[in-house]
């Protein structure tokens, strides 16, 4: 098995729908359904899929800062002591799997008791979506970037003011900064202010909860050199989420593509986009608007939207809107199957024939 | 063959007047749009793209206002060489103007949508507005037919009797207000080209007396407040909302009569947004503005709304105005394009020619910061942000961020000149003689 940072099993992630005088509990929104991934060392891994199918809830549950409903999420583990929880785990014996329970406990950061997910939060950051919310509008630039590093005693206060400046030199902005407020930066600037928060710690993982849709495009191109002078600078591993798919392309190394909360394909970035299995990655791809008149692509158009994730279509979930749909697709969900003995995995009753 | 003009502004300024300064949105804006094509309009947020086509349908809100510069649209079928400078036309004319001749597809759709009000109200308030008098009509000759079926001295009759009579009454009313609107827009269409005082005061006072002129039946309103006279307008909405099933059947939404029930929460964004575009293209336009249509929806959705739009121009419109931030769309949907930067108009060209061949400095660099399909180098990025268009850079507003910079850049705004046929680009580097070859 190859090195990984970050271990996801079966995770599910439901939110309750209540409703009536007692708040009964009626049905959930499954926003995310049993999802396996893992993020390698070192890698940029994408998450991409529409609006709903549970990518950014994947990453905050991920990071708990959503509690997870059920599934385990192994982070800087070693693989062994993973195989071994695993292994009791899947065995039918009751007994056996009771004995898991206390080894999850601390191994497992969905499970882990405070001071140990205190210590494991320093390798872990987020960087959001918009940096106008993201950011204390009342804190100073100093104070905002400082605030991880007191929150979790890390360094004295005396050196607080340099490692600050440190960070702030990293992303590309100067001492003038530190004793402004948010409102009076660009949004670029905002986000690399994010960004200098996310590294203040020295994290190994960073999740990208889709850093620049909300930034304009000479401004994104920016933010996403920044981003990849960093991973490469500080080894930063990665969770990409968005939707866009040229930003993916461009900073992936392996795709992941959600849909209604599961995973439907995942493999490296080059292979997927040359030749993409699951229908609806080929959709996807087929609709992104290609910068160039010159290319006329043959697009496939979905009918239909993202069905309710409260009550998911039974079988392949993506079977209402698949041209390729037949008997097996609308009863029995597909698993993750191996493309072919390479990296790829693909979640498709009919990928082979199509 | 040469194209037919459309819609034309010449050196457009609009401006914000806020608490912390005045906000130069546009600063001289020149686009031509002609009939028959999709053009784009493209930059980054903050560039005037939508304040543009806001001042287009004179819908920029307060605290902005167009402070000068012409809007000029060639409406008139028969007649191609006078155009209408709506700048100086009145409130009513434009709201006769707007969502008939030229309507507009906003970019959030949940918001574009009143949420307590029905699909069906909604889109039928279009036809209510333009199109009341061949409602009237229909309904008429409806209510005439079903009236030949009955008795001849029913209560049922009596009733429909009734509803005829004020049919016919607000009809009636709407055709006299017609007429006189009429009157008044042909006088001024006449003075359109005169600019000496007299016609300037006779323009006002026309343009006074389209504001003033009702086009509601005194006695129609009052009838409307008597619950029993009331029920005439049950008729009148049956008509409207067979136009609306027929129009959402049209635009390919599944199951109309169920949609045209529910209220807008109900329904999916991408429904959401093809319910604008029923709404815009009710009354056949001639010019549709599409400002950032997809800019909130998923990329397969997305798919379904550009496909759509396509389709919408080969049938039913003949010009669209598009505007978007993504240069993907814009190399897929349009045949012209211009770029614009912090209020200026950067350089305007075919959609070809753009991508092939980009002059300005500004369209290079944006060109070159999107991720392409191929893109095995570095992005490149323009350094800087946007500027603030409280104090905008002096000169060409682009020069702090300007690779090819030259002193003359910061001093004087470049003039717009045609650099080779059909290809307009506003930048010192074409212009100066000492200039660096680029």
């Amino acid at each position: 098995m190859s090195d990984n940072l970050v271990d996801v099993r079966e995770l599910k992630k439901y939110y309750p729908i209540t409703g009536g005088v007692f708040r009964r509990h009626l049905a959930d929104v499954r926003a995310v359904d049993g999802v396996d991934l893992a993020v390698r060392r070192g890698e940029c891994l994408g998450l991409v899929g529409e609006s709903g199918c549970g990518k950014t809830t994947l990453g905050k549950t991920l990071l708990r800062l959503h509690d997870v409903t059920s599934g385990r999420v192994y982070f800087d583990q070693d693989p062994a002591a993973v195989e071994e929880v695993e292994a009791l785990l899947r065995s039918a014996d009751a007994r056996q799997r009771a004995r898991a329970r206390p080894l999850l406990k601390k191994i497992d950061l969905t499970r882990m008791g405070a001071r140990d997910l205190l210590a494991l939060r320093q390798k872990i950051q987020i960087v959001f979506q918009d940096p106008t919310n993201s950011l204390d509008p009342r804190m100073l630039v100093k104070d905002i970037v400082a605030e991880p590093l007191t929150a979790q005693h890390l360094i004295g206060p005396k050196e607080v003011r340099d490692r600050v400046l440190e960070l702030l030199g990293i992303v590309g902005l100067t001492a003038d900064h530190l004793m402004r407020y948010p409102h009076e930066f660009s949004g670029g600037q905002r986000q690399r202010i994010a960004i200098a928060r996310a590294l203040a710690t020295g994290p190994e993982f960073v999740l990208m909860d889709e850093p620049t849709s909300a930034l304009d495009v000479s401004v994104q191109a920016q933010i996403l050199n920044l981003l990849k002078r960093l991973q490469a600078e500080f080894k930063l591993t990665y969770l990409f989420v968005t939707h866009h798919l040229l930003v993916v392309k461009y900073i992936s190394n392996r795709i992941a593509v959600m849909y209604l909360g599961k995973i439907n394909e995942i493999g490296p970035t080059a292979e997927i986009f040359a030749s993409p299995r699951h229908p609806y990655t080929r959709a996807l791809l087929s609709a992104i608007p290609v910068p160039d008149p010159e290319t006329k692509r043959e697009k496939i158009i979905l009918s239909g939207d993202v069905p309710n994730p409260v009550s998911p279509p039974t079988g392949c979930r993506f079977h209402p809107r698949c041209q390729y749909a037949k008997e097996v697709c609308r009863n029995i969900e597909p698993v993750l199957e191996r493309v072919d003995g390479g990296e790829r995995m693909v979640a498709c009753h009919r990928w082979r024939e199509i | 063959m040469h194209a037919l003009t459309l819609v034309e502004t010449g050196d457009l300024k609009a401006s914000f007047y806020t608490f912390e300064g005045v906000v130069q949105a546009l600063n001289g804006v020149g686009i031509v749009l002609n009939q028959g094509e999709t053009y784009g309009l493209v930059g980054e947020s903050g560039c005037g793209k939508s304040v543009t086509v806001r001042s287009l349908m004179r819908i920029i809100q307060a605290p902005g206002r167009i402070d000068s510069g012409r809007i000029v649209l060639f409406l008139n079928r028969d007649d191609r060489t006078h155009g209408i400078d709506i700048v100086h036309r009145s409130e009513a004319y434009m709201q006769s103007i707007r969502g008939s001749d030229i309507s507009m597809i906003f970019q959030e759709p949940a918001a574009a949508l009143n949420p307590v009000l029905t699909i069906d109200y909604q889109v039928g308030e279009s036809f209510r507005f333009h199109r009341m008098e061949q409602m009237l009509d229909e309904t008429l000759i409806d209510l005439d037919a079903a009236r030949g079926a009955r008795r001849r001295f029913s209560p049922a009759r009596f009733a429909q009797s009734i509803s005829a009579a004020l049919l016919r009454r607000e009809r009636d009313g709407l055709g006299r207000y017609a007429e006189r609107v009429q009157v008044i827009d042909n006088e001024l269409y006449l003075l359109e080209e005169k600019q000496d005082g007299q016609s300037e005061g006779r323009k006002g006072e026309l343009n006074a007396r389209r504001d003033r002129a009702r086009s509601k039946d005194a006695f129609v309103s009052l009838a409307r407040h008597f619950p029993f006279l009331r029920r005439y307008r049950r008729k009148l909405d049956a008509t409207i909302h067979r136009h609306v099933v027929e129009l959402l059947t049209m635009l390919g939404i599944p199951n109309p009569e169920n949609v045209a029930e529910r209220y807008p929460h109900e329904l999916s964004g991408g429904m959401q947004q093809r319910i604008v575009i029923a709404i815009a293209l009710a009354c056949h336009p001639t010019l549709l503005v599409a400002d950032e249509p997809t800019s909130n929806l998923d990329v397969t959705i997305q798919a379904q709304i550009v496909e759509l739009i396509k389709t919408l121009k080969k049938t039913f419109i003949s010009s669209v105005l598009f505007i978007t931030h993504d240069l993907g769309l814009v190399a897929e949907m349009c045949d012209r394009v211009t770029v614009m930067y912090a209020g200026d108009v950067s350089e305007t060209a075919t959609v070809k020619e753009l991508f092939r061949n980009p002059l300005h400095p500004y369209t290079t660099g944006l060109l070159a910061s999107v991720p392409k399909e191929v893109q095995d180098e570095e992005l490149a990025m323009i350094p800087g942000a946007v500027p603030n268009l409280i104090a905008p850079p002096p000169g060409c507003r682009f020069h702090p961020r300007c690779p090819h910079r030259m002193t003359i850049c910061s001093l004087e705004k470049p003039v717009t000149i045609e650099h080779s046929p059909g290809h307009w680009v506003a930048c010192h580097l074409y212009t100066e003689k000492d200039a660096p070859h680029v």
